[in-house]
């Protein structure tokens, strides 16, 4: 219904104060911003009730103004305060009525310098009853329009000031009960008040969807609000995916490499710990392959340092080194644990082919925690150690290494998406049982 | 001159070469029975069209065209779509062939009458961004009730229960282009909205006792894509 063209302005009939008409055929109140009277554009304009317009709250946008939203114009018509009391805390937030002779009406709200937009939402979709959320045991939702709409909150507001023109009657004090649902870029509001309900769809706007209404655009929102997206980087997309698929490359070629075992330079020797020291002879002929000596013991709780001493073909030594094998295991109140481990292995490059000889001892040796109650941490030495030596073996580490690395590069667009929506959905009151 | 008077006493005027009928619809043309204009009725089916130069209405009629009166007048204000537009909804295509204003007397609303890309006729109902798409019903089809049908009302239709949320009086004001039935400027019709629970929008309209019933669904305007004429 557009408004009959002639209707430009009109003077209250209560104080006399001429008024800008800038709504349209739809409008049936009009508050006088002078003197805070409500009247029925629908009767002459007669007067209905009074508002106290000296607590006119505090907005940038004012009734008048112009601007776009999504490319389309609005004209503001009207202001409203709502107000929530909940366990003593109240919240004010200010609701902008535009109007659009294409696009009808509509709610501009700016809630920590954050702008969203609601419209009355036509499209099938079930209804939201505060009875139902009481009802369910897991998150309440619903589909609309190709989306799935999650319970965010419930609320009960009522209005505490009006100002300008409106499709229906603000009555001051008047309450709305709205259940809101949330998906991933916008709102459902159900809302019931004594005599009708009505479904309102919310959307953010970002700076660029929005211009006009006077509104600072220097200005920076805070926080985070529940229907605000994520900025992520213009390819940020292609960066996870392109890490994501590096991180799986890695980790196959890893494993290729882990698979690729080398051969048996020495099969697996095992000594008693009063042969210790001894020398093990072993062929290689894989020279500048990478060769492992894998060392096993079998002690319990106690810890023990064995010497390695490396001789390559010609009797000269080519390294000493030496590795600890620890175990311990027991069991406490929070039942069995266990920690260390018995093998124990090092690597090296051979240089030359030939006959090396490595030879083993048992360095230091220790108990852990000697004090320990004995019958549930049983304690025993190294009795025994075994050996094995691989040739030609490959190793892994550094292509897991660089797994990793793109794992993070990969991740952290997703650790950014996820403590994104954790804070959009922070004000949710759903609780849920597993959480109480 | 004499020929249009002679044209507005018999009400009836002589076909161009190409009828009703023509293969070649909607290259059809006839002359204005008025001023002598030709005169384009868009498609087929059309059984009103108006007079761009002498702003009057036209019935189309077996015998030809007739003279209905007035086409009004259409203020210019900001519209979401004008006639000879092409309107995409949806995946539905629709080309805007004629255009109704409405006065409920503080404001007015318009319908436009279209076709889809069958062919098919349909309504566009426009009425300050809540815009209704609709289609008329057959009358084996009409929603079957008792007594009258007032706001607040509940019916069922077919498996969907709907509620009068809408009722009033609208006088056509102004007509341009061509039009599936014959409406009247200045007559008056009675029309009723039900909102259905699926959110399908039945509707009525009576002039007297003379009822039509459509069935569609509300278009959000922000999905309503224009290629302008």
């Amino acid at each position: 219904m557009s408004l009959n063209p002639d209707l430009k302005s009109i003077n209250c009939t209560a104080c006399g104060a001429g008024l800008d008409v800038l709504g349209g055929g739809r409008v049936t109140t009009h508050i006088c911003s002078y003197c805070g009277t409500a009247l029925d554009a629908l009767d002459n304009y007669k007067t209905l009730v009074k508002f106290n317009i000296l607590e006119r709250p505090e907005t940038p946008v004012k009734i008048g103004a112009t601007g776009q939203i999504f490319g389309v114009n609005y004209t503001v018509i009207g202001l409203l305060e709502h107000e929530e009391v909940w366990r003593g805390r109240s919240w004010k937030w200010v609701d902008h009525q535009v109007f659009s002779p294409t696009h009808g009406y509509a709610w501009l709200t700016l809630e920590d310098g954050h702008l969203t937009f609601s419209r009355r939402y036509r499209k099938p979709v079930g209804w939201l009853s505060e009875a139902e959320v009481n009802r369910a045991d897991t998150r309440p939702r619903v589909r609309a329009g190709g989306e799935v709409f999650q319970y965010y909150e419930t609320s009960t507001s009522a209005v505490i000031y009006a100002e300008g023109e409106f499709t229906w009657a603000p009555r001051k004090g008047q309450k709305t009960t709205t259940i809101t649902a949330m998906s991933d870029t916008a709102m459902l509001g159900f809302s019931t008040t004594k005599r009708e309900r009505e479904i309102y769809h919310t959307v953010y706007l970002e700076p660029t969807e929005v211009s006009g209404f006077g509104l600072d655009t220097g200005g920076k929102p805070s926080g985070v609000h529940a229907l605000q997206k994520l900025k992520a980087g213009a390819h940020a997309g292609f960066l996870t995916k392109a890490a994501l698929g590096c991180m799986v490359l890695c980790l196959g070629l890893a494993l290729v490499m882990f698979l690729q075992n080398g051969r048996l330079a020495e099969t697996r020797q095992r000594f008693s710990v009063t042969e210790l020291p001894v020398t093990i002879p072993f062929e290689v002929s894989e020279p500048g392959r990478l060769t492992r000596i894998d060392l096993q013991g079998n002690g319990r709780n106690s810890w023990h340092f064995l010497s390695v001493e490396l001789e390559d073909p010609e009797g000269e030594v080519l390294f000493e080194s030496g590795r600890t094998v620890e175990y311990y295991h027991g069991r406490d109140n929070e039942g069995s644990w266990s920690e260390g481990s018995n093998a124990a292995s090092l690597a090296f490059f051979p240089p030359t082919p030939g006959r090396y000889a490595v030879t083993l001892d048992l360095e230091e040796s220790g108990f852990w925690a000697p004090n320990v109650n004995r019958a549930s941490s049983p304690q025993r030495q190294l009795t025994e150690v075994s050996l094995q030596i691989r040739n030609g073996v490959s190793s892994s580490f550094w292509l897991v290494l660089l797994a990793l690395g793109f794992g993070c590069v990969g991740g952290l667009p997703m650790l950014r998406r996820y403590l994104h929506n954790r804070a959009r959905w922070r004000d949710s009151d759903w609780v849920d049982e597993d959480d109480d | 001159m004499l020929q249009n008077a002679s044209m507005r006493e018999n009400g009836v005027f002589s076909r161009c070469e190409q009828g009703l009928n023509d293969k070649n619809w909607p290259m059809s043309e006839m002359n204005c029975p008025n001023c002598g204009s030709r005169v384009s009725p868009a498609i087929k089916s059309v059984k009103m069209i108006t007079c761009e130069s002498c702003a009057t209405t036209l019935l189309l009629e077996d015998a030809g065209l007739r003279l209905a009166g007035s086409q009004g007048v259409l203020h210019e204000v900001p519209m979401i779509c004008q006639l000879g537009d092409e309107l995409k909804i949806g995946k539905g295509r629709y080309q805007v062939l004629g255009h109704a204003r409405f006065s409920y007397g503080r404001g007015t609303w318009d319908e436009f009458w279209a076709i889809d890309g069958s062919g098919n006729p349909v309504w566009i109902s426009v009425d300050e961004g809540d815009l209704i798409l609709q289609r008329e019903l057959p009358e084996k089809d009409w929603p079957q009730y008792r007594g009258t049908l007032r706001l607040g009302r509940t019916l069922r239709y077919k498996t969907e229960g709907f509620r009068v949320d809408e009722e009033g009086t609208g006088t056509c004001v102004g007509l341009k282009g061509s039009f599936g039935h014959p409406l009247t400027v200045g007559e008056s019709y009675r029309f009723l909205n039900l909102q259905g629970e699926n959110g399908t929008v039945l509707s009525a309209e009576s002039v007297g006792k003379d009822y039509e019933w459509f069935i569609g669904s509300w278009i959000d305007p922000f999905e309503v894509e224009v290629k302008a004429a």
